[in-house]
C-alpha cells in the first residue's frame, strides 16, 4: 500500500507517493501508483474505490489537460540554454582571474 | 507317564554247590584265585558231621602247623602224598585239596576268606554268588542301570520288571465360569509307583480348545493361582506331576470354562464433599451393560447407582468420610465378576475450596476475582493458567483472594484455570475451577483523535503514553526521545518550486538522508537548520561533480524540497527513492 497526499503541487501534480502512511493521505495499490508515476503525478482522484482495482478505495484518472500543459512548458525549458549553474559561474570566476593575474595554467 | 525299571535288590549270599562223588581216592584240586591268608571252609558228606559255617583259619604261614587242628575229624596235611587225607592244604600257598574215601557221598563246599570275600576257584564247582537278605527294590529309566540276577557292588540285583511312574494327579478343579482375573486351579496328589516321590506339578492352559498350551507355571503344592490371559474366553487346564528324579508322569486334563471377567475398574484417589466422583472401566468385550455398585460410609451394604452400557459414572459426594465402588459385566443373564475398587477418601468440602463454579463468564466487564481457601491449616499451593500460559505458581498461605486483571487477558474467548493443592490429614487434596470468557475487543472510532483529559483547566491524564513515561531531567519521553524513521516513495519525474517532492514523518525531522533512483550510490542530507518551520538551503551530489542546490522546506511533521535543475536532481526521477529521517517527538 502505498500513500498521496491529498492536495497537488502548484503544478497540479500530486506529490511522489510514499510508502509510510501520515494524517489525510490517501491510499493507493500498486497499480494506482504505476498509473500515478506514469503521469508524472497529473491526475484526478475520485474518492470511490476502483472497480477494476481490488482493494482501491479511490479512482485515478488521467489529468489529460494539466499533463499536456506541463509537458509542452518542460520541452519548451529543454529548447532554452541552461542557465548557468553555481559551479559554472565560479569555474567562471577563476577563469577571469587566472588570466587577469597571468596565473593561467598551460594546457596540456 | 515314564516308564522304570524294578529290581529286586538283595545282600550278597552264599550258594552252595553240591556233587556227588564216587569212591575216589584222588583229591579234588580247588585251585584259589588268590592267597587271601585264611580260609573259612564248609562240607558236608555222608558220614561226616556237617559243620555249618564251622571253619579252620589257615594262615599260610603256618599252614602245615594247623593239621588236625579243627574238630570235624576231618585230618589235615600239607601235602598230596599222604593218600589217607580227605582234606589237606597242598604245594602251592593257594590251592586246597579235598579227597573222598567214601561212595555215593554228597559234598558241599565252598572257600570264602577271613574278609568274607567270596574266594573263587578254577574248579567248576565254585561257590556262587546270590541273592541274599532282600533289601526291596531299586528303580531306573535304564534297562542296563543294574545286573538283573547278577552282583553290582555289594548287592545282588535281580527279578527285574517294569514299573509305570508317577502317577497322574486326580480331581482337577476350577470355576467355570470364570469370573475373575486370577483363577486357582487345585487337585490330588500325584503317587509314585517308584522309590522317588513327587515333588511338583506344572500346570499349564489352553484358550484353544486344547490346540496348543502354554505353561502357567509350578509349584509344589496342589493348587495354584494363575491369571487369566487377557482376551481368553474360554480356558482350559491341565497338570502333571514330576518325581525327584525328574520324570513326569501323564496329565490330567480339565474341560474348558468360559471366561467372564471383570472390568478393569478406574476410581479417583481421593473425592470431596459435594463434588463429582467420576469413575470408569475397561469395556469388556461382548458384555451386554455393566453394573455398577457403590457402598458409602453411610451405606450398610452395597447399593446399584448405575447400570447401563457406558464405561463411565459420575455422581455428586456426599456427606460421607470414605466411598467405594464396583462394576460388573453383563452377558444377557450371566453377570461376570466384580471388580471391586479400593475404599476411596472423602474429604471435607471445606478442605480447599475456590469459590466460583467451572463455566463460562460471559463477557468480561471487571476484573475475575477468585478466593481459594482451606479449613486445613496448611499453606495452598496455586498454579493459575491463562489460555495455556501460567500467570502465577505458588504458595498463597491458607487463603487469598486476588483477581486476574481484564486487561491482563487477550481479547477474544479464552480459558482460565485455578487449580490447587493442600496436605488434608486424609492426604493431599486438589482442586480445578475451569472458566471460560469472552473479552470484546478494545476498538477506537474513525474519526477523531487523542484528546487530552482535563479537569477544571488542569490536565489530569496524559494524552499519549509517551507523555506517562518521565526521563532523567524530568522531560517526558514525548518530547525527549529522539527516532528514527524510514521510508520510500516513488519519484514522479518532475521538479522546480511547482512540483516539489514531500515527506511526511511521525513527529518532527531534523536530519533526513535520501538515496536512490539514478543515483542509488549517493546519499544526500536535508537538515533543518532551525527548530522553527522554515526554508533552508541544500546541495544534492547526483555524481562527484554535479552539485545541485536544493531548496527545502521544513514543516512540522514533513519537508518539502525542489531543484530547478532536473526532475533526478530533485531526487524525484523515475524510480524508488530510499529515505532516513530523525525525528524528535516534540518542541526542544
Amino acid at each position: 500500500m502505498w500513500y498521496m497526499s491529498q492536495n497537488t503541487n502548484t503544478s497540479g501534480a500530486y506529490c511522489a507517493p510514499r510508502s509510510n502512511p501520515f494524517p489525510n493521505a490517501i491510499p493507493l495499490t500498486d497499480d494506482q501508483v504505476n498509473f500515478l508515476v506514469a503521469r508524472n503525478g497529473f491526475i484526478n482522484v475520485a474518492n470511490t474505490p476502483d472497480p477494476d482495482i481490488e482493494g482501491s478505495t479511490v479512482t485515478l484518472t488521467e489529468n489529460t489537460t494539466a499533463w499536456e500543459a506541463w509537458k509542452s512548458e518542460e520541452a519548451a525549458k529543454a529548447a532554452e540554454p541552461p542557465a548557468p549553474t553555481q559551479l559554472d559561474r565560479v569555474e567562471a570566476q577563476a577563469a577571469y582571474t587566472a588570466m587577469m593575474t597571468n596565473t593561467m595554467m598551460p594546457e596540456v | 507317564m515314564a516308564t522304570y525299571y524294578r529290581w529286586r535288590k538283595s545282600t550278597i549270599g552264599v550258594q552252595y554247590d553240591e556233587e556227588t562223588r564216587g569212591p575216589d581216592t584222588r583229591p579234588v584240586q580247588f585251585v584259589l584265585e588268590k592267597d587271601v591268608g585264611s580260609v573259612y571252609y564248609q562240607a558236608k558228606g555222608s558220614g561226616y558231621t556237617y559243620n555249618g559255617d564251622g571253619t579252620v583259619t589257615l594262615p599260610s604261614a603256618s599252614r602245615s602247623s594247623l593239621s588236625g587242628g579243627w574238630s570235624t575229624g576231618y585230618t589235615m596235611y600239607t601235602a598230596e602224598s599222604n593218600p589217607a587225607s580227605e582234606l589237606f592244604f597242598a604245594l602251592a600257598p593257594y590251592d586246597i585239596y579235598w579227597k573222598k574215601t567214601g561212595f555215593g557221598e554228597t559234598l558241599i563246599y565252598g572257600f570264602r576268606g577271613s574278609d568274607s570275600t567270596i574266594v573263587n576257584c578254577t574248579r567248576r564247582y565254585n561257590f556262587r554268588n546270590g541273592p541274599g537278605t532282600s533289601q526291596g527294590y531299586v528303580y531306573s529309566t535304564s534297562s542296563s542301570a543294574y545286573p538283573n540276577g547278577g552282583a553290582s557292588g555289594d548287592y545282588w540285583y535281580d527279578q527285574r520288571t517294569t514299573v509305570t511312574s508317577p502317577t497322574a494327579p486326580s480331581g482337577l478343579t476350577y470355576p467355570n465360569p470364570i469370573t475373575t482375573p486370577t483363577v486357582t486351579v487345585s487337585w490330588n496328589a500325584a503317587g509314585s509307583n517308584t522309590n522317588y516321590p513327587v515333588n511338583l506339578y506344572e500346570v499349564s492352559y489352553s484358550t484353544n480348545n486344547g490346540s496348543s498350551w502354554t505353561v502357567a507355571g509350578t509349584t509344589a503344592s496342589t493348587s495354584m493361582s494363575v491369571s487369566i490371559p487377557a482376551g481368553a474366553t474360554s480356558i482350559q487346564f491341565r497338570v502333571r506331576a514330576r518325581d525327584s528324579n525328574n520324570q513326569w508322569g501323564s496329565y490330567v486334563t480339565g474341560t474348558a470354562s468360559t471366561v467372564i471377567l471383570a472390568p478393569t475398574l478406574t476410581v479417583p484417589q481421593m473425592v470431596m464433599q459435594g463434588q463429582q466422583a467420576s469413575i470408569s472401566w475397561t469395556e469388556v468385550e461382548g458384555a451386554d451393560n455393566y453394573t455398577v455398585q457403590r457402598k458409602s460410609s453411610a451405606d450398610a451394604d452395597w447399593t446399584q447407582v448405575y447400570s447401563g452400557s457406558a464405561t463411565t459414572f459420575s455422581e455428586t459426594v456426599g456427606t460421607w468420610t470414605s466411598l467405594q465402588y464396583r462394576v460388573q459385566a453383563v452377558f444377557g443373564e450371566t453377570s461376570g465378576g466384580w471388580a471391586t475398587s479400593a475404599s476411596i477418601p472423602v474429604v471435607s468440602a471445606s478442605a480447599l475450596v475456590i469459590s466460583g463454579s467451572d463455566g463460562d463468564l460471559g463477557t468480561l466487564t471487571a476484573d475475575v476475582v477468585y478466593s481459594i481457601s482451606t479449613d486445613t491449616g496448611n499453606p495452598i499451593t496455586a498454579t493459575i493458567t491463562v489460555n495455556g500460559a501460567v500467570i502465577f505458581s505458588g504458595s498463597v498461605g491458607n487463603s487469598a483472594s486476588d483477581v486476574i486483571p481484564v486487561l491482563d487477558l487477550a481479547s477474544g474467548t479464552g480459558t482460565i484455570v485455578i487449580e490447587a493443592s493442600v496436605q488434608a490429614a486424609s492426604g493431599s487434596v486438589s482442586a480445578a475451577r475451569t472458566w471460560t470468557y469472552t473479552k470484546a475487543p478494545i476498538t477506537f472510532p474513525n474519526a477523531g483523535g487523542v484528546a487530552q483529559l482535563t479537569q477544571e483547566g488542569a490536565n489530569i491524564w496524559p494524552k499519549t503514553l509517551a507523555e506517562c513515561v518521565r526521563l532523567p531531567g524530568g522531560r517526558t519521553l514525548d518530547v525527549g526521545m529522539l527516532r528514527v524513521e524510514i521510508g520510500w516513495y516513488q519519484g514522479t519525474n518532475t521538479y522546480g518550486a511547482s512540483n516539489p517532492t514531500s515527506i511526511s514523518f511521525s513527529g518532527k525531522p531534523y536530519l533526513v538522508f535520501i538515496t536512490g533512483g539514478a543515483f542509488n550510490s549517493l546519499i544526500n542530507p536535508l537538515v533543518r537548520r532551525s527548530n522553527s518551520n522554515a526554508t533552508s538551503a541544500a546541495t544534492f551530489a547526483t555524481s562527484s561533480s554535479n552539485i545541485q542546490s536544493i531548496s527545502a522546506t521544513w514543516g512540522d511533521n514533513s519537508v518539502s524540497w525542489y531543484s530547478t535543475s532536473s526532475a533526478q536532481g530533485q531526487l524525484n526521477g523515475n524510480g524508488a527513492y530510499h529515505y532516513l529521517a530523525l525525528l524528535l517527538g516534540g518542541d526542544e
